[in-house]
């Protein structure tokens, strides 16, 4: 069982994100999917010592703390750093996503985004931080 | 509607599920809309405009805008689009509120409540009252001026912190430059089970002496206690 961790103001897009990451055709080739939602970047600083998590999803545009700053903390921890992190953001807040990225997010998806589209960039990112490890444990 | 679902398994109820949030919510957002824009209609009367506000209605209008397009309601994704550009331009200080703008965020308040009662089929969809509102909105960005981008650069500010603003929060400590206020870096420990009320509280304190820009959160992450 895989957690994730999804930091999103609107109950409805959590809803939308937990729907097709709760569905078979993502959480059956991971072995399941458990998502925790963060309803506020507070609630996200709350959940992240209850990892650790397989991927975080994050919104930028919420009130207190932004994405952003949610992001610059995550990357400063050291149980969380290397953690699989995307952006959901609409494409309204560009210059706020290439921060996001230069903040240490490994992806962003612009809203508004498939549920396709979500599980493809769930499976590359998460797929781009087991790849190094578990090349290295085959090296000698 | 989009379908979110289709694979099995726990996702199909939880598709449901969000398409029922998508409306509860959409419809909290549009009355809430309806809320701020009297209190700005009241502010502008006295000749204030309360920032936060203009801030609230915007990421109001963001949020409706994604929601919809990630539910598929087409032509409420459309006008949230071209109001999001309009108050994009309010709250960074490029148009300023006056009432003609503010009627017109009225009126998409109104079909706002419209396109909800379509998408769950209860009338037909104001399309031609949207496209019309939609030209009006078009226009008032048309009159958009520029910002002073270069000015932050000129102080020493620490570049991690810079690096956390987003545009609008950059923007909003540009103007408190340019209004010769200073600027404090505030240092505080929270205990993480109660930071959302005593950063209320913080909030509280701080409003009669200023805006507080921005925040910016440490601690190792692992620590479940505070930050």
């Amino acid at each position: 069982m895989r957690k994730v961790l999804v930091v999103e103001d609107s109950s409805s897009a959590r809803a939308f994100v937990r729907a097709v990451l709760e569905d078979d055709a993502f959480a059956g080739p991971i072995g399941g999917c458990e998502v925790v939602e963060a309803s506020c970047g507070f609630d996200a600083m709350r959940l992240l010592p209850r990892g650790p998590y397989a991927l975080i999803i994050t919104d930028i545009n919420m009130a207190d703390i932004n994405g952003l700053e949610l992001i610059h903390f995550i990357r400063k921890s050291e149980h969380h750093r290397s953690t699989p992190l995307i952006i959901i953001s609409t494409l309204a807040g560009e210059r706020d996503i290439e921060r996001g990225l230069a903040l240490g997010a490994n992806a962003y998806l612009p809203k508004p985004f498939t549920p396709e589209q979500l599980r493809d960039a769930c499976t590359r990112v998460m797929n781009a931080a087991v790849t190094p490890a578990a090349a290295g444990k085959g090296e000698k | 509607m989009a379908e979110i679902g289709g694979g099995g398994g726990r996702g199909d109820g939880a598709a449901d599920k969000a398409r029922e949030e998508f409306f509860s919510e959409a419809q909290e957002l549009v009355d809430g809309l309806g809320r701020d824009l009297l209190a700005l209609d009241e502010g502008l009367k006295r000749g204030s405009t309360d920032p936060e506000l203009i801030n609230d209605v915007f990421r109001a209008v963001h949020t409706l805008k994604g929601l919809s397009g990630l539910f598929g309601a087409a032509r409420m994704t459309g006008l949230s689009h071209e109001l999001e550009d309009v108050l994009d331009d309010l709250r960074l200080g490029r148009i300023e509120l006056g009432p003609n703008v503010l009627d017109l965020l009225f009126q998409a308040v109104e079909l706002y409540a419209r396109i909800l009662a379509a998408e769950k089929g209860a009338q037909p969809e104001p399309a031609a009252e949207v496209e019309a509102l939609l030209v009006a909105l078009g226009q008032v960005s048309q009159h958009r001026a520029g910002g002073g981008a270069g000015l932050v650069a000129q102080y020493d500010l620490d570049p991690g912190l810079l690096g956390v603003l987003t545009e609008y929060e950059e923007h909003r400590l540009r103007t408190n430059i340019t209004a010769g206020l200073a600027l404090y870096r505030i240092r505080v420990r929270f205990a993480l089970a109660t930071i959302d009320s005593a950063l209320d509280d913080l909030k509280a304190k701080t409003r009669p002496h200023g805006e507080i820009i921005t925040y910016l959160p440490t601690g190792s992450g692992a620590d479940i206690e505070t930050i």
